[in-house]
C-alpha cells in the first residue's frame, strides 16, 4: 500500500538518509526510535510537508510531485495541532469543505470516541485526551488513505494512556485504517504494532514483524539506541 | 522596589494621559455641540477617518502576503527587506512628504490636494505598524497547524485565509488600529501634498495659525473623542473574540 523508496532528506545538520520500507493494506506500523531519531521529519515527508529525495507511493501511485492537500493522509500530531479558532464539531467537519466525505460518519466516529457532550466547546477548554480524541475523530472523518501518528500518546495523562492506546487499536480494526504511528515507548509499540522499523540517527536500521524485531536485538544494544528514553522514564516513574 | 516601580510608572501614564484630559475637559459642553455642528469639522474629522482607513485595507491586501513570507519563509536580502519596511518610522515626516511629492506626483495623474495623494503619506508612514505587527501574530501561529489543514484537504491560500489569518487576527486587528490611528494624526508628509481637502491635523493647524488656540482646541478634542471611542471599541471586541 505505501512503499518508501530511498527517501533521503537534509534539515539544518540532520540528515534522513536512503529510507526503504513498505507498509501493507490495514497494518498497524510502528515506527520507533529515540527523540531526535528523524520520526517527525520521515512521517512529514510523507504526508508532503518537505520536498524529498527518493520516491513515495501510495498504492502504486506516486506522491511526490502531489501537494499534502492532494495525498489522502491523515496526520495527527504529537500536540494534536487543533485549530484554536474552531470548535470542536467545526474541527472535526474541517475537511467537509474540500473532500468528499461520507457525513453519515460524522455521528459514528463522534459516538464511537465520546465526543458528544463536547462538539460545542472550544479547543482551549478541553483535556489533553479530549484533545487526542478529537485531533483523531478530525483525521478518520477526512477519509485518508493511511493515517500517520506522531507520538500521539505523549501528551496524554499516563492514567487516561491504556484506554486510549486500546482506543488506537480499536480504530484501525473498526474503520479499517492502515496506520504508521511513530513512538520511542516500547509498551505502545508492543501492543499496538503488526510491524516494527527502528529507527537511529536519521536511518532505518531494521524493519520487520513485531516478534522479529524485538527478538532479534539484544538488550543492550535497545536500550543504548531505542528504548534509553523509555527505560529512563519507567526507573523514574 | 515594587512602590517604586508603581511610583515611576505612575509619572509617565500622567505624562501621557494629563494634556489629553485636560484638552477634553477644559472645553465646555456648548462649545462641544457648536463645533459637532461645524460642517467643516464633521467632513474633515470623516475624512481623515475614511481615508487613513482606506490606506489600511490596501495594506492589508499588499502587505499581509509579505508579512506571512517574512515570517515564514528564510530567504536572502530578508533583513534588508525588513529593513526597508521600518525605514519610514526613521524619517522626518515632511521629509517623507517631499519624496512621495518626488515620485508619485506627475502631470498625467496628479496626487497634489487629491485624497489620493492624503491616503499615500498616511499609507506611507503608517504601514509598518501594520505589517510588522502581522508578522508578530503570524509568527504565533504554529506552522503545524497549516500542514494539518493542507492533509484534511485546504489549499495553501485556503489554509491562508481560514487557519493562519483567523488565528493572527488578534495581531492583525491591533496592527490595523494601530496604523489607522497613527494614519488620522499624519500632519507632516500629508501638509507636504495636499493642504486641501483638510484633514484634521491639518484644520487644527490651520485653524491655530488663524484664530489661535481658542478656535483650535475644540477641533482637536472631538478629534481624541472620536478616535479613542472607535479606538476602545474595537480593541474591546478584538480581546473579547480572541
Amino acid at each position: 500500500m505505501l512503499k518508501i523508496e530511498n527517501l533521503s532528506l537534509q534539515k539544518g545538520s540532520f540528515k534522513l538518509q536512503n529510507i526503504n520500507f513498505e507498509i501493507n493494506e490495514r497494518e498497524y506500523f510502528i515506527l520507533l526510535g529515540k527523540n531526535g531519531s528523524g520520526k517527525t521529519l520521515l512521517l512529514e515527508s510523507i504526508a508532503g510537508f518537505h520536498k524529498i529525495k527518493g520516491k513515495i507511493l501510495l498504492n502504486e501511485i506516486e506522491l511526490n510531485n502531489l501537494p499534502p492537500q492532494k495525498r489522502q493522509i491523515g496526520f495527527v500530531y504529537q500536540d494534536f495541532a487543533l485549530f484554536p479558532n474552531l470548535n470542536v464539531e467545526k474541527n472535526i467537519r474541517f475537511s467537509e469543505r474540500f473532500k468528499k466525505v461520507d457525513k453519515k460518519l460524522f455521528q459514528d466516529i463522534v459516538d464511537f470516541l465520546e465526543l458528544n457532550k463536547i462538539l460545542t466547546r472550544k479547543i482551549n477548554n478541553l483535556s489533553g485526551g479530549e484533545k487526542q480524541r478529537v485531533a483523531l475523530a478530525r483525521a478518520i472523518y477526512s477519509n485518508p488513505q493511511i493515517l500517520l501518528l506522531d507520538e500521539p500518546l505523549s501528551a496524554i495523562d499516563p492514567l487516561l494512556r491504556e484506554e486510549i492506546i486500546k482506543n488506537l487499536k480499536d480504530i484501525a480494526q473498526k474503520y479499517k485504517k492502515t496506520i504508521l504511528h511513530v513512538t520511542h515507548d516500547l509498551k505502545e509499540a508492543t501492543f499496538l504494532g503488526n510491524k516494527i522499523g527502528l529507527m537511529v540517527n536519521g536511518h532505518l536500521v531494521k524493519v520487520g514483524d513485531k516478534q522479529n524485531i524485538l527478538s532479534s536485538f539484544n538488550q543492550t544494544y535497545l536500550q543504548k539506541n531505542i528504548f534509553e528514553s523509555y527505560l529512563k522514564k519507567s526507573k523514574n516513574g | 522596589m515594587k512602590k517604586i516601580f508603581i511610583f515611576l510608572g505612575a509619572i509617565i501614564i500622567l505624562f501621557f494621559a494629563l494634556p489629553i484630559f485636560k484638552l477634553i475637559f477644559n472645553i465646555s459642553a456648548q462649545t462641544y455641540l457648536k463645533t459637532l455642528q461645524d460642517k467643516e469639522v464633521l467632513n474633515s474629522i470623516l475624512l481623515t477617518m475614511r481615508v487613513s482607513f482606506l490606506g489600511v485595507l490596501t495594506v492589508l491586501i499588499l502587505g499581509l502576503p509579505l508579512a506571512y513570507v517574512i515570517a515564514r519563509e528564510d530567504f536572502k536580502f530578508k533583513s534588508l527587506i525588513e529593513s526597508i519596511i521600518d525605514i519610514p518610522t526613521m524619517l522626518p515626516h515632511t521629509a517623507a512628504g517631499i519624496a512621495l511629492l518626488i515620485t508619485f506626483n506627475n502631470r498625467n495623474f496628479p496626487i497634489v490636494d487629491t485624497t489620493f495623494g492624503i491616503m499615500l503619506a498616511m499609507m506611507f508612514l503608517s504601514a509598518p505598524y501594520l505589517i510588522n505587527s502581522a508578522k508578530e501574530g503570524f509568527r504565533k501561529v504554529d506552522v503545524k497547524l497549516e500542514n494539518v489543514a493542507q492533509s484534511l484537504g485546504a489549499s495553501p491560500l485556503q489554509t491562508f485565509l481560514l487557519i493562519t489569518i483567523p488565528n493572527a487576527r488578534k495581531d492583525i486587528i491591533n496592527g490595523m488600529l494601530m496604523m489607522w490611528a497613527r494614519g488620522l494624526g499624519e500632519f507632516g508628509a500629508v501638509v507636504i501634498i495636499t493642504y486641501h481637502p483638510m484633514v484634521t491635523p491639518i484644520l487644527i493647524y490651520d485653524r491655530f495659525n488663524s484664530f489661535g488656540l481658542k478656535f483650535s482646541a475644540p477641533v482637536a478634542a472631538v478629534m481624541i473623542i472620536f478616535s479613542i471611542l472607535i479606538f476602545l471599541i474595537i480593541r474591546y471586541f478584538n480581546n473579547k473574540i480572541t
